[in-house]
């Protein structure tokens, strides 16, 4: 057998192969053999998406963690699925230069598995997430073939988007072996602003005001905090530009206020993103999404209902994006009904906006898709994973539908 | 009644008989695109309608499908690569006549427009109240929405401001079932695949689409247009990749050779200097203070360049003067010749001097003068080789030297295209650079949206590979391979 076969507890088989062609020869057994496999990378993600429907076989890709190919002056960079994000920001951060992708856990956070989640935080508001900076792909199929597209450079048109077809796409349509991307500069400077308020709605219209495209941060967050709100901004950009920025923003806050400078800055939002990490058996997750218009008039009544009748742990507005990262305190003794009334109860009064389970525990999760509602193109999807897996290999039963 | 003649009824069924054109006299106007007669030949549709609705288009593509005829996809027909001919005859829906943004809402940045819709006129549009749209192809008077969905079309500010399909946020569009249906959307937590990025680049090969909710882009605060003009090329790619390896990303990097500027003075006085080798547009824009610093930045480093002459523009009238020469270059270029084959193929930035060298190389070996006229700040080149098609061997001269001009860049790390897609024009050179799993995925893509094949065949992929023979032989001999036996 190829790579490093060891069995864990409890039976299940784990394969960590060495190679893309080692991995893609295991998908072709694993299909011959009719085993639905879990992909794994750095297994951050693990309580995210419907439960699979996996025999126990679990695939790593962390022993796929290469640089293939880092060109500073081209801005480009080609990377192995299973190399780590703390791995890769640290080469580009000796070249002044980065990837726009915050994760949690960045030292076990793959980059294979942050194009499958798709996850981001809250930088993409200004500053985009890795889907608009992917310039090449190549994927591992169940049928054993290994397929590639676009290339290593920042424009590129030669065929089907095959790149964005496998992001977010939880690796049911194929394992990605590695990706290319454009990177981007480091900013010359940041700074942070914090500001503190009574309730929500005063923090959330502070936000607001923060909109306007000459003080638009790059990151903007509201988030339960204390026993208050925090609002918190992070701004990129060059020191003139950001004096002036900071100088008017006392205006817009109306608050008692701080800011944070370059390390500082940074480090609080690593912080911010610690306090995602997914691993957590106490909290069931949910983002719930809409349009950024309307999360003002919308934010108080998702926190109303999320509240009701559980105790919330955590509850984040990203007003820019339209965002609500909200977490109650384990439902556990009356799972899986708690959960279904929450999210449908949610679904149903949020009319328009995506209600999506992002971490809970998979005994809770029964009756539910933690997807949110139904795509008008469902059919489409399940035509593609048919054709792509026809076996049913590649994390069945996570995805949307429970494809 | 003939067969033709009931699908001509059939059609005039659905949008009236003054939005189907059958004959021959009104079809030759859609044998073509803006692509190059011989690089890729001119076809003749069975007919051409013209709808207004997404209902009529539905059951169009339906009356199709019962007929066995291909679908072709259409908008204003600018396209480079021959994506809007109708290579296998068949009926071409132009989306011309759907022409109108239906919404613009400036508290979500977005807008939601038919696919008829003009760029640049969407950009007008939204530009009264400080937005606009940030993909700009050189054709952005003519070509269509649509025709930029198809495409994932780019243009000077796709540097900073990325391509189409960092803009289009949903689609509608009808299915080779005859369906309507949506992806994407408006919130950012949208589940299931990425149909929305599969359609956006697809060449009219998966769907028509209908309707398109685009992201708006704010006008930035301050906008600054420097003029850099550098003795050779060379000097000037050096420059480029000086500016872009700084950590600045400019909202533009154009670059114009001297043939270019020959053509380009004399008729708009942008002030581009005659004895230039090469000129560099170099576009910056944000906040009021950071242009003003970086601004400075790229000066010095135009003047570490060796940069003969370097003049900002003092007003928004000398910008667009400065810029004019940039997007009406090609229509210039009848000063120069007859005839002209506009190239589009993209190579890292660090390789562009030496890219440049080649081009000039392959025009003295092919005796042809080539142009050129791009986006240096991608890489994204745009050889322009000037003939005379009335001339006895000019346009097979001009098909060796486009062979040569493809096979280099993709050789040195380069893509086909950057952003004409690849059409006819260059279907037959994808084996360049993809290998048959690589397109077998593709034709995955392909077979799963449209069984059938009946949206713009003959496009993209080489010549018989998406034939559902093919690809079952394949399948076979793959499952042969790995002892795994279909089911």
């Amino acid at each position: 057998m190829h790579g490093h076969l060891t069995v864990t507890r409890e039976g299940e088989r784990s394969e960590r192969p060495e190679s893309a062609s080692q991995l893609a020869e295991l998908l072709a057994i694993a299909a011959n053999e009719g085993n639905p496999l879990r992909i794994v990378g750095g297994n951050g993600a693990r309580l995210l998406g419907n439960p699979h429907r996996s025999t126990g076989w679990t695939l790593s890709t962390a022993g796929i963690n290469r640089v293939i190919e880092y060109e500073p002056t081209d801005m480009t960079v080609s990377v192995e699925a299973g190399a780590s994000l703390a791995e890769i920001s640290a080469i580009l951060g000796q070249h002044r230069q980065m990837l726009p992708i915050e994760a949690p856990t960045p030292a076990k956070a793959t980059i294979g598995g942050l194009l499958a989640t798709g996850l981001s935080g809250p930088r993409r508001y200004g500053g985009g997430t890795l889907r608009d900076v992917l310039i090449g792909i190549s994927v591992a199929y169940p049928d054993g073939t290994v397929g590639k597209a676009g290339g290593m450079v920042v424009k590129n048109v030669s065929g089907f988007d095959m790149m964005r077809i496998h992001y977010g796409a939880m690796g049911t349509l194929g394992v990605i072996i590695s990706a290319n991307f454009k990177v981007l500069p480091l900013p010359r400077a940041e700074f942070t602003a914090l500001a503190s308020y009574a309730e929500l709605g005063t923090a959330t219209q502070a936000a607001m005001r923060l909109r306007p495209l000459a003080a638009r941060p790059i990151a903007l967050v509201v988030r339960q905090f204390e026993s208050g709100w925090q609002l918190a901004a992070r701004y990129e950009g060059r020191d003139s530009g950001l004096k002036t920025i900071r100088s008017s923003l006392a205006d817009q806050l109306r608050a008692h206020s701080q800011t944070l400078d370059s390390t500082e800055s940074s480090s609080f939002w690593s912080e911010f993103m610690n306090g995602r990490a997914m691993d957590c058996s106490t909290e069931v997750r949910l983002g719930i999404s809409v349009a950024p218009g309307s999360i003002f008039t919308t934010v108080d009544k998702i926190l109303a209902l999320v509240g009701q009748e559980f105790r919330l742990v955590r509850f984040e507005v990203e007003p820019g994006v339209g965002l609500v990262t909200a977490s109650v305190e384990q439902l556990s003794s009356q799972y899986p009904h708690s959960l279904q009334a929450l999210v449908h109860g949610l679904r149903a009064q949020l009319s328009g906006s995506v209600v999506t389970v992002l971490a809970a525990p998979d005994v809770a999760k029964a009756g539910l898709d933690v997807w949110g509602d139904e795509p008008d193109t469902l059919d489409i999807m399940r035509m593609l994973k048919q054709e792509f897996d026809p076996r049913g290999i590649l994390n069945l039963g996570c995805f949307v539908g429970h494809i | 009644m003939s067969a033709h003649n009931q699908l001509i009824r059939d059609l005039e069924s659905v949008v009236g008989p003054a939005s189907v054109f059958h004959n021959p006299s009104d079809l030759i106007v859609y044998e073509y695109d803006g692509s190059v007669e011989g690089a890729v030949d001119m076809a003749r549709p069975v007919a051409v309608v013209l709808p207004t609705t997404a209902d009529e288009i539905a059951r169009i593509v339906q009356i199709a499908s019962g007929a066995g005829l291909p679908v072709i996809p259409r908008g204003a027909g600018t396209g480079l690569s021959g994506g809007a001919v109708a290579q296998t005859g068949g009926i071409i829906i132009a989306l011309t006549r759907m022409d109108r943004i239906l919404e613009v809402d400036y508290d979500n940045e977005v807008a939601l427009v038919e696919p008829g819709v003009i760029n640049l006129e969407l950009s007008d549009f939204t530009g009264r109240n400080g937005y606009f749209f940030a993909p700009d192809p050189s054709s952005q008077r003519a070509c269509t929405i649509g025709g930029n969905v198809a495409e994932n079309s780019g243009g000077p500010h796709c540097l900073k401001y990325g391509v189409t399909t960092n803009h289009v946020l949903g689609l509608e569009f009808v299915t080779a079932a005859g369906e309507i249906k949506w992806t994407g959307g408006l919130s950012s937590g949208q589940s299931g695949y990425d149909l929305t990025a599969a359609l956006v680049g697809s060449e009219g090969m998966l769907g028509v689409v209908t309707k398109a909710l685009v992201r708006l882009t704010p006008a930035p605060n301050q906008v600054a247009v420097i003029l850099a003009a550098f003795s050779t090329i060379e000097s000037a790619s050096h420059a480029v990749t000086a500016i872009i390896s700084a950590g600045i990303v400019p909202a533009a990097l154009e670059m114009m050779d001297a043939l270019t500027i020959q053509a380009v003075e004399p008729a708009y006085h942008a002030g581009y200097p005659m004895d230039a080798g090469a000129v560099l547009l170099i576009e910056l824009d944000g906040r009021a203070e950071d242009v003003a610093e970086i601004e400075e930045e790229v000066i010095a480093i135009c003047e570490h360049a060796d940069a003969m002459q370097i003049r900002s523009a003092s007003s928004k009238a000398e910008r667009d003067l400065l810029w004019k020469g940039r997007k009406m270059a090609i229509a210039a270029m009848g000063r120069l010749a007859p005839n002209y084959y506009l190239h589009d193929t993209v190579v890292p930035r660090t390789r562009l001097p030496e890219t440049m060298s080649r081009v000039y190389q392959i025009g003295v070996d092919h005796k042809l003068p080539i142009a050129n006229m791009f986006h240096a700040g991608d890489g994204n080149l745009h050889p322009l080789m000037l003939f005379d098609r009335q001339k006895k061997g000019d346009i097979e001269r001009v098909l060796e030297a486009s062979h040569e001009l493809l096979t280099y860049c993709v050789g040195i790390g380069g893509a086909l295209t950057g952003e004409h897609g690849i059409g006819t024009e260059k279907r037959n050179y994808m084996t360049l650079v993809f290998n048959e799993d690589d397109l077998a995925a593709m034709a995955g893509v392909k077979a799963t949206f449209d069984p059938k094949g009946m949206f713009n065949p003959e496009k993209a992929f080489p010549a018989g590979y998406v034939c559902g023979e093919v690809r079952a032989l394949r399948a076979q001999a793959i499952a042969q391979k790995h002892g795994i036996y279909p089911m």
